[in-house]
């Protein structure tokens, strides 16, 4: 098993975490640079999709301003 | 702080329970629910409770619908043998044992690891399970157990470590594994014949590693609504809003609020290195739910030699849990953390007698920590 580490930012801190479970299977590891990575005991478990994100907050407006009109 | 802010926004929050207000007489009367039984929603995740409690959604929600808190905190629904069989391997006089430090003011039956660690035992705190595998490679001549805790969330990364272990040759590293997996809980929970929950909060970090597969089964079987939650106040508040949705329309499936994070499919690596190091035991004993079939992990054949419970077999009887602690009923949603008899009396953070009051993740521990004496008032009203 090749150590994957990589060097992320959490708040302003660095640490270094496993890439391991995030690695791109057909692309190098520092393609990965930039990207938010949810991160759990040292290891880096999940990309966090910036576009999915946007959708949910659009998706959360909705559900208020629906209400805003009076119906369920 | 980027993509956590805009899932905290007041305004946002105070429209989305509007939204559950209108929605809860709406599910009531499509479950034909009486007016004195309120509507039931558990969050399985230990996290979620926290951030319920932290946030203090339970007040605001109407008194009609009441969130259980459910059995997903890894130290919580560990029973006190596990724990006493934990402090067994700690005090062997070779063994250095790590663990992440929610796990070592658990009362065992007679001391808790940090007391066997001022009696003398090697207890170390690790932040992550490499730091484990680092105090071994720096201690040959000591045998470095980690305390193997978690839900599928936890046990990749045991998984990646033990690899590691193996690829590089170090053979004085093992883990005493306490993993265990959330599908299989769900199943026991709702086939109680005495079950009363109406629908589920899932846990978002589990699912962000299995994927939504597993819960197919459950929900077509139960026909309970899950959504898949992620852990800021907006995310609670639109999963539970979701999780009405589908009652008032009467259906029950697997929704994803948390997009985000989790993929319909979870994580294939992590499942993958688990699915390589691990397998269910036959059944594994959780705090106040008892044996749950396959719901326990154990290290493979071809990974035993890094099983601590192969390597030192374990010497002390099972022991039972004690009586005046209702943690029990407490994981299955039966009891409120303030309706234990002991809860905040005998029982506190400092003095735990119960593993609730002792993880941050735990109900007692939330509630106490961050618990409104109103919403008490306000729910035994209700209940």
């Amino acid at each position: 098993m090749t150590r994957k580490l990589g060097a992320i930012d959490v708040a302003g801190v660095r640490r270094s975490v496993g890439l391991h479970l995030v690695a791109p299977p057909d692309a190098p590891l520092e393609s990965l640079v930039g990207c938010w990575v949810l991160v759990h005991v040292g290891f880096a478990m999940s990309r966090i999709d910036e576009v999915e994100a946007k959708k949910t907050l659009v998706l959360l407006q909705e559900m208020g301003e629906l209400m805003e009109g009076g119906g369920a | 702080m980027k993509l956590v802010d805009e899932f905290r926004d007041k305004e946002l929050g105070k429209r989305l329970l509007a939204r559950i207000v209108e929605q809860v007489p709406l599910a009531r009367r499509v479950l034909g629910r009486e007016a004195d039984a309120p509507l039931k929603i558990m969050e399985v995740c230990g996290g979620h409770t926290h951030v319920i409690f932290k946030y203090g959604i339970e007040a605001l929600l109407p008194e009609t619908l009441e969130l259980v808190h459910g059995p997903g905190c890894p130290v919580c629904v560990l029973p006190m043998g596990r724990v006493d069989h934990a402090i067994e391997l700690a005090s062997r006089p070779e063994v250095t044992f790590c663990s992440f430090g929610d796990a070592l003011r658990v009362p065992g039956s007679t001391r808790s690891l940090l007391q066997a660690k001022a009696l003398g035992a090697d207890v170390r705190t690790v932040y992550s399970p490499t730091d484990a595998l680092a105090i071994a490679r720096a201690n040959p001549d000591r045998e470095v157990v980690l305390f193997g805790l978690g839900f599928e969330t936890t046990t990749p990364s045991t998984a990646l470590v033990v690899l590691d272990a193996a690829a590089t040759g170090v053979t004085n590293f093992s883990v005493f594994s306490n993993h265990i997996t959330i599908p299989e809980t769900l199943e026991a929970l709702l086939s109680d014949p005495d079950a009363t929950i109406d629908g589920f909060v899932a846990p978002g970090h589990v699912t962000m590693v299995i994927g939504e597969a597993p819960y197919a089964p459950i929900v077509a079987k139960h026909e309970k609504p899950m959504v898949i939650a992620g852990f800021e106040p907006l995310d609670l508040l639109q999963s539970v809003s979701m999780v009405l949705d589908q009652l008032i329309a009467g259906e029950a499936r697997v929704d994803n609020q948390y997009r985000r994070v989790v993929r319909r499919e979870g994580n294939l690596q992590a499942q993958a290195v688990i699915a390589e190091v691990f397998e269910p035991r036959e059944t594994f004993e959780w705090r106040g739910l008892g044996q749950i079939p396959r719901s326990g992990l154990t290290l493979r054949p071809a990974y035993a030699r890094f099983d601590a419970e192969k390597r030192f077999p374990i010497q002390s009887a099972n022991v039972a849990d004690p009586k005046a602690c209702q943690c029990g009923s407490v994981l299955r949603g039966a009891l409120q953390p303030w309706e234990c008899k002991v809860f905040g009396t005998a029982c506190t953070p400092e003095t735990p007698i119960g593993s609730c009051m002792v993880s941050s993740e735990g109900a007692c521990a939330a509630f106490y920590n961050y618990g409104r004496m109103s919403t008490v008032r306000r729910l035994k009203v209700v209940s």
